[in-house]
């Protein structure tokens, strides 16, 4: 190459490099000023947890989004077994008790029942609980007036009914509600990696796959 | 030869600071194309109260019923008790997607939100300019088409980038239940008991069902960031 053309060579690498370099340290500068604002100039104060009743009962609640309801989860341990009672209720109460009671069991120790953040349906008709195990993670669907479903089921067994439906994927989680009857499970492949969001439509107790994925 | 290489390495870093130095400015001189209104259809600089208790909502191709909305039994604003704005503070983590507010270093709220997935929440710092007791929603094509009447508890917020006419606030959500993750076309949805709370929290001090920030009732401020997990 003749001289003259390595220095225009030369001297448009430099210019290319020059541009790239300043958009970069402009932008990567504006995500580190962003990322900076809020997170050091307040301290956040914790909050004192209450203290149980009894070390054996555990009370758990989960008001609706809408603040009408209550998911009321009691649990009383004796011993390797775990006695479970969840019922829902009205906010506020009214003079005559208001309790639904909606499923109730006692279960090995080694099973926990829970209530997961987003339980309520947005209508308030359902309620979704969590167990969790040793085998793994499952998912039942009740009616929060304590009615049975089309099939006379008491609740929807959601990872059965996803096996069964679907056996080329693993059912992980189920994060909440997408609309009254719509609930968001994602999902793993067969080889781990991470799998596409469904919709378990109540309505036909159905999986719905999605082309995006609800993380 | 070794004067020509100097003065030939003198002129490559001129060159080269130059066009560091262009492209940056290009950067922060140059406005970035204005931020495009979150509810399309919908998307308004003057938002307007309203409440439909006799309208149905479509979300997700579901019909939605949304709450009644009665503005005669509405908590009555207390006059003379304008706080000072600068006190309060309301930071939105998309990261984690949970929302804190805070009064005098004090955590009033913590909560989790569900930021934007079909169009991103906007980042940065934020004033509250309006705040509606309820107004309707709309916006998306097709599948993802949505209509929502009586969208409780809004407080628009904006900046120098982000105009009032985009629309963006946060609100109470009455379709969906799934807080901690992205849900919305660019707003900040809560659940609805939290957003009440934070309604009447945040300034502007409500005067009504329609309340605008003033020099004398600043609205809050609000700081959004990190990423999304979309």
């Amino acid at each position: 190459m003749s001289l003259l053309k390595h220095i225009h060579f030369m001297t448009i690498t430099v210019i290319s490099i020059g541009i790239v370099s300043g958009f970069l340290f402009v932008n990567y500068g504006n995500k580190v000023r962003n990322t900076f604002l809020a997170s050091a100039t307040y301290t956040p104060t914790t909050p004192t947890p209450t203290i149980l009743p009894s070390a054996k009962e555990e009370v758990i609640s989960s008001d609706s989004p809408d603040g009408k309801k209550k998911l009321t989860l009691k649990k009383i341990r004796e011993g390797s077994l775990t006695a479970y009672s969840v019922f829902t209720s009205d906010i506020p109460e009214v003079a005559s008790p208001s309790e639904v009671l909606i499923y109730e069991a006692t279960i090995d120790s080694s099973q926990r029942l829970s209530i997961p953040y987003n339980t309520w349906s947005p209508d308030d008709a359902y309620v979704f609980l969590q167990e969790d195990s040793q085998a793994g993670r499952d998912y039942y669907v009740f009616s929060s007036t304590g009615g049975s479903f089309a099939n006379g089921e008491q609740y929807l067994h959601i990872r059965d009914l996803f096996t069964k439906g679907r056996p080329e994927f693993t059912l992980t989680e189920v994060t909440g509600w997408a609309a009254p009857y719509l609930l968001i499970v994602n999902t793993i492949t067969t080889d781990g990696t991470e799998g596409p969001s469904f919709w378990f439509d109540l309505s036909s107790q159905s999986f719905i796959q999605l082309s995006t994925r609800f993380n | 030869m070794n004067k020509k290489s100097s003065s030939g390495k003198k002129r490559f870093l001129v060159i080269f600071i130059s066009a560091f130095s262009i492209a940056a400015l290009v950067q922060i001189i140059v406005p970035k194309s204005p931020v495009s209104c979150g509810n399309s259809r919908s998307c308004s600089s003057h938002p307007e109260l309203s409440v439909q208790n006799k309208a149905v909502g479509i979300f997700n191709k579901q019909t939605i019923i949304p709450p009644l909305i009665s503005l005669q039994d509405e908590q009555q604003p207390v006059l003379g008790t304008s706080d000072p704005a600068g006190k309060k503070h309301i930071f939105v983590d998309l990261s984690q997607q949970k929302l804190y507010a805070y009064e005098d270093n004090i955590l009033f709220m913590e909560t989790s939100i569900s930021s934007g997935k079909w169009f991103p929440t906007p980042t940065g710092e934020f004033d509250i300019w309006v705040k509606l007791r309820a107004t309707r929603m709309s916006g998306g094509v097709g599948d993802d088409y949505y209509d929502l009447p009586n969208v409780p508890y809004v407080l628009f917020f904006y900046n120098k980038d982000v105009s009032q006419a985009t629309g963006f606030s946060l609100h109470g959500a009455y379709w969906h239940n799934n807080f901690g993750h992205p849900m919305s076309h660019g707003c900040v949805n809560m659940r609805i008991t939290d957003a009440e709370k934070l309604y009447h929290w945040a300034n502007p001090v409500t005067t009504g069902p329609t309340t605008y920030a003033s020099k004398e009732n600043t609205g809050t401020k609000v700081t959004i960031y990190g990423e999304a997990p979309i």
